[in-house]
């Protein structure tokens, strides 16, 4: 590139190109899960190789292949429903279909154990209604019953990507292909959904890593996934160095599926790009009655699925019970501080994305796109394996500063970084930075080079860059991010309990404490409010994409 | 309104981050003024214990007392992790945790100091003490043998050992061996069974299974009620709880001739700056008040002779336990898990 361009540069935009170092902050619990090789427990692995490890691992193979298919499914089917056709509620659902996110998936799990485990309603209510005695059904806890739960929690992450990848190309991309001969249902196989495969891929890595890190929905359907073995030996054996151990090998595989994936979309560019030449101006799509009847169904079913039935469940077990005590206790300061917490978390993980991604497309390079594929590992650790991770490394810098304090004058004041809401808000940003990087990578990819070239010879320098080309250009990307980061704060548990300031509270560290007890019906009310309270943010968040993609699209 | 994507987006970015900014920062604020605003002494205390048992006891305390408590909760793995790192730093003055296995796990770590008290050795039976003072029982938890009285006949139950045997093949319920509770259980079987015949044992109960282990204890309860499964293995103070809301339920509990029991219970950690404010407080755990408030809290068994237990409790008359010192269960707790891997006990 020219040295002109260079000299250009406007100061204020100079850090930019340390941007990377974002994506480098998961180096922190990184470190300390590399650091547990130092010292191995040869007899544990030996035994775990020859009893545990085989099995663990094709039980996570075939959680992550089954939950991958029903979540690609269900996602891209709702996504083209909703941005394609037209049917009664579908401005509702656009939006609505992202609360089942809210619910936290073993909450939902539970839900669907309650309904059909053979002690559950549905089977039990056969039995004594009708002596239709179903022992032989097949049980809800089970691999199938988890690819079930985990799809209706998790489809948001492929649905939400997907939608943006269609508002993005507008409606136009179908009726051009409609003008060329082909019919809808072709024109959305041969041109649409290419177009979005960058996004459906951003959004099935992103389910992959819930499903590969989640510990709680799978233990409750008895599904032994690797996470589960990982905390087996922290717990059962008391070795966290071989759980963290195990959980490194976890992470190596989720990059290499990072790097793969982003290999694979880059040898699609030529092609998409092609594509994206299609679009142009045309008439509307109109959609049939049947397929209006079909999307209606559909939609709801799925709706009603995830999120009607499973809020309707909890709220008639929180109306028996007495006690709300613990339920409301000063519910409404916690839930506030939530919010603000997971809106602070999303717009700064977006923005360092936004960052790291433009500070990518401007200069390229190996550090720069290795950061931008570690940064999201931070989402592949399980919960409590990457709270240790932030927590040792801060604790030991704190104690050094504290000694160093305590030179100065007596006492030293105590513990400076932890326990504070920003060390807390260090944990969140690493783990979800994850959700921001995949979502604005899959949006610059469908950038062409070619555009930057074109406004550098026109003269722009790194700054217009950044804000007259891609700031517009991704800042659908960035949406997106938005409501998927607040509510997965807003669920948000083991970094919450191990960064929190005394006496700080979540409603997800609630529900877990009076769900780990069994007390379902206690817990309901928190549940239900948490779900109802993130129809905030992403209303919020989410109206204006969808109003952006009727308008720009 | 939502029309912000027009505000130039600098300008509205800016601004959100402005407000957040200044938000965190009072907050910060705030944190930083309250301990110090205030003179009262304070105790913090890390638990594994879960917020909303421990509420009741941790209010009376304070009310008797004056002295404030902060509660700090976390899974046992992660906190005493959390303890170890914080060091001499740490602001915890007392660990409370709800299996013997963690309590030992943390003298291990050399997270707990030793104790002298009168008050605790002469309330608290040996077995359910560390010897060195340096963990205490608080209250006794029993896991013991449920079963459906339209199933079975109490008479034809036994031991745990027993429940390996043909005559309950595809009738057994048990909970996930991933379970600290069932790992317990299975270490002081070990020791007093030996590993030959613990692991013929666990074979016996997972050929026995009638379902995919559960989660939980509650999920099984309810289980053996539908009839799925004629009998399973249970802490009794769940079992207690479903009674309270549904005295019909058909789940009944048997005592075997040796009970194994596990405990809630605490002591006074290593950083504490105010150790005997922390001994202070196990003390009135263990006094007749706070033994009290134990027992109707979580329908635990007191540890303290002479205290009654809850009604639904005491309506199970009389147990006895193992005579197997409860630091057994936290140093065999690896080999437990073990030999149940072996076993294909998931």
């Amino acid at each position: 590139m020219p040295a002109t361009v260079e000299k250009k540069v406007p100061f204020k935009l100079r850090p930019l190109k340390y941007a990377f170092v974002f994506g480098l902050l998961v180096l922190l619990p990184l470190s300390v899960v590399i650091l547990s090789w130092l010292q191995v427990d040869t007899e544990l692995w030996r035994h775990l190789l020859e009893h545990q490890l085989g099995f663990l691992t094709l039980q996570t193979v075939s959680l992550a292949v089954g939950t991958l298919i029903w979540t690609g499914f269900l996602g891209v089917s709702l996504a083209a429903l909703v941005a394609f056709t037209e049917f009664p509620g579908r401005r509702f659902l656009s939006w609505a279909l992202l609360l089942p996110f809210a619910l936290p998936a073993y909450v939902q799990a539970f839900v669907w154990v309650d309904l059909l485990d053979y002690s559950g309603l549905v089977p039990t209510f056969l039995r004594q209604s009708f002596g239709l005695d179903l022992v032989s059904w097949p049980s809800v806890r089970s691999l199938p019953g988890a690819w079930w739960a985990l799809s209706l929690s998790f489809f948001i992450y492929v649905y939400l990507l997907t939608l943006g990848a269609f508002y993005s190309q507008g409606r136009r991309s179908l009726e051009v292909a409609r003008s060329l001969g082909y019919s809808p249902w072709q024109g959305f196989w041969r041109v649409s959904l290419p177009l979005a495969k960058p996004w459906v891929g951003a959004g099935l890595l992103l389910v992959l890593m819930e499903v590969l890190s989640d510990y709680g929905t799978v233990a409750l359907l008895g599904v032994d996934s690797l996470t589960v073995g990982i905390f087996r030996v922290w717990y059962g054996h008391f070795s966290l160095s071989t759980a963290a151990q195990l959980a490194s090998l976890l992470t190596l595989v989720v990059f290499a599926i990072v790097v793969l994936e982003s290999r694979l979309r880059q040898r699609q560019r030529f092609y998409e790009q092609k594509a994206s030449g299609l679009a142009g101006s045309g008439a509307q799509f109109r959609s049939t009655r049947g397929l209006r009847l079909a999307a209606m169904i559909f939609s709801w079913t799925v709706f009603a699925l995830a999120f009607v039935l499973p809020m309707g469940r909890l709220l008639w077990l929180g109306a028996s019970v007495q006690d709300y005590h613990y339920a409301w206790a000063s519910v409404f300061p916690v839930l506030l501080n939530t919010l603000v917490l997971g809106g602070l978390a999303a717009v700064l993980t977006a923005l360092a994305a936004f960052f790291m991604v433009a500070d990518l497309r401007l200069r390229g390079g190996g550090l720069r796109s290795s950061a931008l594929r570690l940064g999201a590992l931070g989402y592949a650790l399980p919960g409590a394996v990457l709270a240790v991770g932030v927590f040792t490394p801060l604790v030991l810098l704190d104690k050094q500063i504290h000694s160093l304090l305590s030179g100065w004058f007596e006492g030293g004041g105590g513990l400076l970084l932890t326990g504070t809401l920003w060390a807390m808000l260090l944990g969140y940003f690493i783990r979800f930075l994850a959700i921001p990087l995949l979502s604005l990578g899959s949006a610059s990819q469908n950038l062409p080079g070619r555009m930057d070239e074109a406004a550098r010879s026109l003269g722009e320098a790194e700054g217009g860059l950044v804000r007259r080309l891609y700031w517009p250009l991704l800042k659908k990307g960035l949406l997106i991010s938005l409501p998927l980061v607040v509510v997965d704060v807003m669920k948000e548990m083991p970094m919450t309990l191990m960064m929190r300031p005394t006496g700080w509270d979540t409603l997800s560290v609630r529900i877990f404490q009076l769900t780990s007890e069994g007390l379902w019906a206690e817990a309901a009310w928190p549940a239900v409010i948490l779900s109802l309270s993130a129809v905030v943010p992403i209303y919020f968040f989410l109206r204006p994409l969808t109003r952006v993609g009727l308008r720009y699209g | 309104m939502l029309d912000y994507l027009h505000m130039s987006s600098w300008t509205f970015f800016r601004a959100v981050l402005g407000s957040f900014g200044l938000w965190l920062l009072l907050g910060g604020a705030v944190r930083a003024e309250a301990p110090a605003a205030s003179e009262v002494k304070s105790l913090v205390i890390y638990s594994s214990q879960k917020e909303h048992i421990l509420r009741e006891l941790v209010e009376s305390f304070s009310q008797e007392t004056g002295v404030q408590i902060r509660l700090v909760y976390d899974q046992a793995g992660p906190l005493l992790t959390k303890l170890r790192a914080e060091g001499a730093s740490s602001p915890a003055d007392v660990l409370l945790a709800v299996d013997v296995g963690n309590l030992w796990l943390a003298t291990q770590m050399d997270l707990l100091r030793p104790i002298q008290s009168e008050d605790l050795t002469s309330a608290i039976p040996n077995v359910l003490r560390d010897s060195q003072g340096r963990w205490f029982g608080l209250s006794q938890r029993a896991r013991t043998i449920v079963y459906n009285p339209d199933q079975v006949a109490a008479e034809d139950l036994g031991s745990y050992a027993d429940l390996a045997g043909a005559q309950w093949k595809g009738r057994l319920c048990l909970r996930t061996s991933g379970h600290v509770y069932n790992q317990s259980l299975v270490a002081v079987l070990l020791e007093s069974l030996g590993e030959d015949k613990t692991l013929e044992v666990l074979r016996g109960w997972v050929r026995n299974l009638a379902a995919p282990v559960f989660a939980n204890d509650t999920q099984l309860i309810r289980a053996v009620h539908s009839g799925q499964c004629h009998v399973g293995i249970t802490n009794s103070y769940y079992l207690a709880r479903i009674l309270s809301d549904q005295p019909d339920i058909r789940v009944q509990l048997h005592w075997p001739e040796r009970v194994h029991v596990n405990v809630f219970g605490g002591g006074v950690t290593r950083s504490s700056s105010q150790p005997d404010l922390g001994q202070q407080f196990l003390e009135w755990l263990v006094s007749e008040s706070g033994q009290k408030l134990i027992a109707q809290a979580n329908y635990e068994f007191p540890v303290r002779e002479g205290i009654e237990p809850s009604q639904i409790v005491k309506s199970w008359g009389v147990f006895q336990p193992m005579e197997v010192h409860l630091s057994v269960a936290g140093e065999r707790q690896s080999e437990a898990v073990r030999l149940m891997d072996r076993a294909r006990y998931r």
